[in-house]
This record gives C-alpha cells, sequence and structure tokens, in this order.
C-alpha cells in the first residue's frame, strides 16, 4: 500500500529536497534543516510533524547519546516516502504541463 | 542606566550640521531609532564628535567612550581591549560603532542607510585591530531621500553595493528587518527581542506543544545549542525560540483540524455513510413538498430536490478529492469477494 498523500507546500518540497540528497551517513536535523531550506523553526519542524504523520519521513535519536549536549534527532526520507514525492511530484508537472498553453507545450512552434 | 550595562548612555554625538544621541548595550553602542534619534543633515566628509563619560568598569569587550573623540580619526582604540573605527572619509557620515565582545558575537547595528559610496575604499565601522579595511561600508550621503529597511549586520560583516542602493550582507544573512516606526520606549525590548530567554521560551513551547509531543524539548533544545563548531548567536536563538513557540501552536491547530475532520473522513471513505449524507436531505425535502404542497408541488419543485442532492453529491466529491481520499473500484472488490 503506497503512503498516504499530503499536500505539497513549498517547505515541504524543500525539506523533502533536503532529505532526499542527504547522505545516511550524515543525516539532518532539525537545524541543519533549517539551515539548508532558510525557514525558520516554526515552518520547518510542523512541516517535519505532517511528514513524519503520514510516515514519508521517520526519525531516529543521535546513538550514541554525547555527553555535552542534549540528544539529536535525525529525519531519514523513507522508500515509501521517496515514492510518493517522486509520484507527487510527477503528478504536479502533468498538472503544469495540462494548464499550459499549447504553444508553450509545444515549445512555440504552433 | 541598566546594571548589567554600564555604559549604557546616552552619550550626546554631534556633528557639524547634526546631533543625535547614542546608546552602548551588550558592548554596541548604537544610535539612530529606536536607540537614540539622529537628526540631519549630515555633512560629507565632515567629522563628527561623540562625548561620554568613561567607565572604569573592566568588562571585557565593551566599548569605553572617552569624553570627547574625533571620529575623523581612525581608529580610535577606546578602552579595555575595545576598538573603535569610525571614519568619514569619502563622504560618509556616522552609520554605528561596532565592538568586541568576547562573550557573545556582537552585533553592529545599522540604522540608517543612504546611498552607499561604490567608489569609497575606507571602512566606516570597524573591531578591534582593524583599521576600518575593505570589507567595512561606507556610504555616501544623500541625508533623507533614501529609506532603506533598517537591518542588523555583525561587525565583521560587508556591505556590498548594488546598483538599486540595496544592501546586500556577505557572509552572514541579514538578522532581521526591523518595522519602521519603533518607539525608544521599547528599546530595550526590541533589541533583547523579548523578555523570556531562548531557553525559558523553548521550554513555554514544549508545554504548548503537550505531552503527546514532550519529546521535541530534547529537540529543541539541542537546536539551541547549535552545530559544534558554531553555536547560535544570542538573536539567533531568540528567534529560533519564536519559532518553537509558533511552531507548538500550529502543532495544536493542526491537532484540532484533524480532529475536526475524523467525522468528515469516516463520511468521504465510507460508500454507504456518502450515498446517506446525499439522500437522507434530499428525501426529507422531497417528502417535506409531498406532504405541504401535494403531487403537483412535487413535480413543481422537482428542479430544487435535484439541485439540492446534486449539490451534495458535489460536496461528497469535492471533499473526496481534498482530501485525497479513493474508493475502491467496487468490481474489484466483487472480484477479491468471488476469488
Amino acid at each position: 500500500m503506497s503512503a498516504p498523500k499530503i499536500r505539497l507546500t513549498a517547505v515541504t518540497m524543500d525539506v523533502l529536497d533536503v532529505l532526499t540528497n542527504s547522505p545516511v551517513d550524515d543525516p539532518p536535523w532539525g537545524l541543519r534543516l533549517c539551515e539548508q531550506t532558510s525557514y525558520g523553526t516554526g515552518t520547518v519542524y510542523p512541516a517535519l510533524d505532517r511528514l513524519l504523520k503520514v510516515g514519508w519521513i521517520e526519525d531516529r535519536w543521535e546513538e550514541p547519546q554525547q555527553a555535552d549536549r542534549p540528544r539529536r534527532r535525525y529525519y531519514y526520507i523513507t522508500s515509501a516516502g521517496r515514492a510518493a514525492y517522486q509520484e507527487a511530484i510527477a503528478a504536479h508537472a502533468a498538472r503544469r504541463t495540462a494548464w499550459a498553453p499549447r504553444a508553450l507545450r509545444t515549445g512555440g512552434t504552433a | 542606566m541598566n546594571a548589567a550595562d554600564p555604559f549604557e548612555g546616552p552619550y550626546a554625538v554631534s556633528g557639524p550640521n547634526w546631533t543625535g544621541a547614542a546608546y552602548a548595550d551588550g558592548g554596541i553602542v548604537r544610535m539612530g531609532e529606536p536607540w537614540g534619534p539622529l537628526n540631519g543633515p549630515f555633512v560629507n566628509g565632515a567629522a563628527s564628535t561623540i562625548s561620554g563619560v568613561a567607565s572604569t568598569t573592566a568588562q571585557p569587550g565593551a566599548i569605553q567612550l572617552t569624553e570627547s573623540n574625533s571620529l575623523g580619526a581612525a581608529p580610535t582604540t577606546i578602552n579595555v581591549g575595545s576598538s573603535l573605527t569610525l571614519t568619514t572619509t569619502g563622504g560618509s557620515s556616522i552609520i554605528g560603532m561596532g565592538g568586541d565582545s568576547r562573550l557573545a558575537a556582537e552585533r553592529l547595528a545599522v540604522r540608517r542607510f543612504y546611498h552607499w559610496n561604490k567608489s569609497a575604499t575606507a571602512g566606516a565601522a570597524g573591531m578591534r585591530g582593524t583599521a576600518g579595511g575593505p570589507r567595512t561600508p561606507q556610504k555616501e550621503d544623500t541625508a533623507d531621500t533614501h529609506t532603506v529597511p533598517k537591518v542588523l549586520v555583525t561587525a565583521t560583516d560587508a556591505v556590498q553595493v548594488t546598483d538599486s542602493a540595496a544592501v546586500q550582507v556577505l557572509e552572514d544573512q541579514v538578522l532581521k528587518i526591523r518595522e519602521q516606526g519603533h518607539r525608544r520606549g521599547n528599546r530595550r525590548r526590541l533589541v533583547r527581542g523579548t523578555v523570556l530567554s531562548p531557553r525559558s521560551l523553548t521550554r513555554v513551547a514544549v508545554v504548548l506543544a503537550g505531552q503527546k509531543r514532550s519529546i521535541v524539548g530534547e529537540e529543541w533544545q539541542g537546536h539551541l545549542l547549535g552545530e559544534p563548531d558554531g553555536g547560535l548567536t544570542q538573536r539567533q536563538q531568540i528567534r529560533a525560540a519564536r519559532g518553537f513557540v509558533l511552531a507548538a501552536v500550529r502543532y495544536r491547530l493542526q491537532d484540532a483540524a484533524d480532529q475536526a475532520w475524523r467525522p468528515v473522513d469516516a463520511v468521504l471513505r465510507s460508500r454507504g455513510l456518502s450515498n446517506l449524507f446525499v439522500l437522507i436531505p434530499t428525501v426529507m425535502v422531497a417528502m417535506l413538498v409531498l406532504h405541504h404542497e401535494g403531487t403537483l408541488g412535487m413535480v413543481t419543485s422537482a428542479e430544487s430536490i435535484v439541485a439540492i442532492g446534486g449539490t451534495l453529491y458535489g460536496l461528497i466529491r469535492v471533499g473526496r478529492w481534498y482530501r485525497y481520499v479513493k474508493l475502491p473500484d467496487p468490481k474489484a472488490k466483487r472480484a477479491r469477494e468471488k476469488q
């Protein structure tokens, strides 16, 4: 069964882009996601929460815990999330193409 | 005077044709609204004077003002490891003074912008140990003809000239675009950002987020500490903590919305309930019409009754599209049942 769909906002897409392009051995955490997407904490964390809820991403706590700071919560994109995101992007692109004037679709030769 | 900052001021600042007031805050002398008004017009290349009472408190990195300093001479080292570098070369006038603090990454306030002088090379603001190098900004005095958003940049940032007289800050993000019209009475609150510390604000946000999401407390506290090679500045921490509060409110709103959608989703996901949602009101209206107006009334109102049913069915379809509800194909379901 495929992952549930969610409404793809610009924030969600940016977060997913970062997660998709992050190496597995160096996953992003909240602060890095905020830095890389240039969105504030008030925007990024609710987006992460929504993605976690629908199962597009998953979280893991840092292991082992560092003594001098709180544990970090790392985020990973799941395979279902990756597939759903690709599908959503393709659908988004198809919708845009469908709405575009015929001249633009044919490269302006019509 | 603030006990935490014995150098607060105000210090009188003046030039040939202008006067103003400056305040020290966290090791930075700030001038211009909302800290202290500057009254122009400013004169290109003119020396200006800042005067204040020197403090003897040896707070590391704090700027201390001597009784009278000519701002035309640069750099001017003031006291206790702090420096003040101001020049008026090339038609610039005072934009602010930066101090270096070892306690925190302090910020230089640039409160008023004019045209930035592309040809100028000398600095208008600098840090300890620097003499206004090429990385520091210059501006051309065109008085009040251009009102540019007020921004804060770090004292070590370079400000690049652009054609549209806009200001681009290199090596760091623009920290804050403050709204116009801040009152001087709010100076402390505006500078500090909030009466709560970032940690306290984060704790409030965690409480707001609710017990279900209590794990975000550890995550957010870690966020405030930043990366090991460079923690967040106080201002960034405050901004992050405010964001946590916003995130907590959004969590709650999302939870409330989820609760509100639950009965709607139940109807949308069930073919039987969807049918009932359409049929019950439609049949009730038809029966009422029949009861009050008889068969003839029923015939004349048929259009309206059909419209009601159609509208409700349309609502179901739109709702399914909006909520991404896809019912299984009945033929496939029947085929599965046969197997």
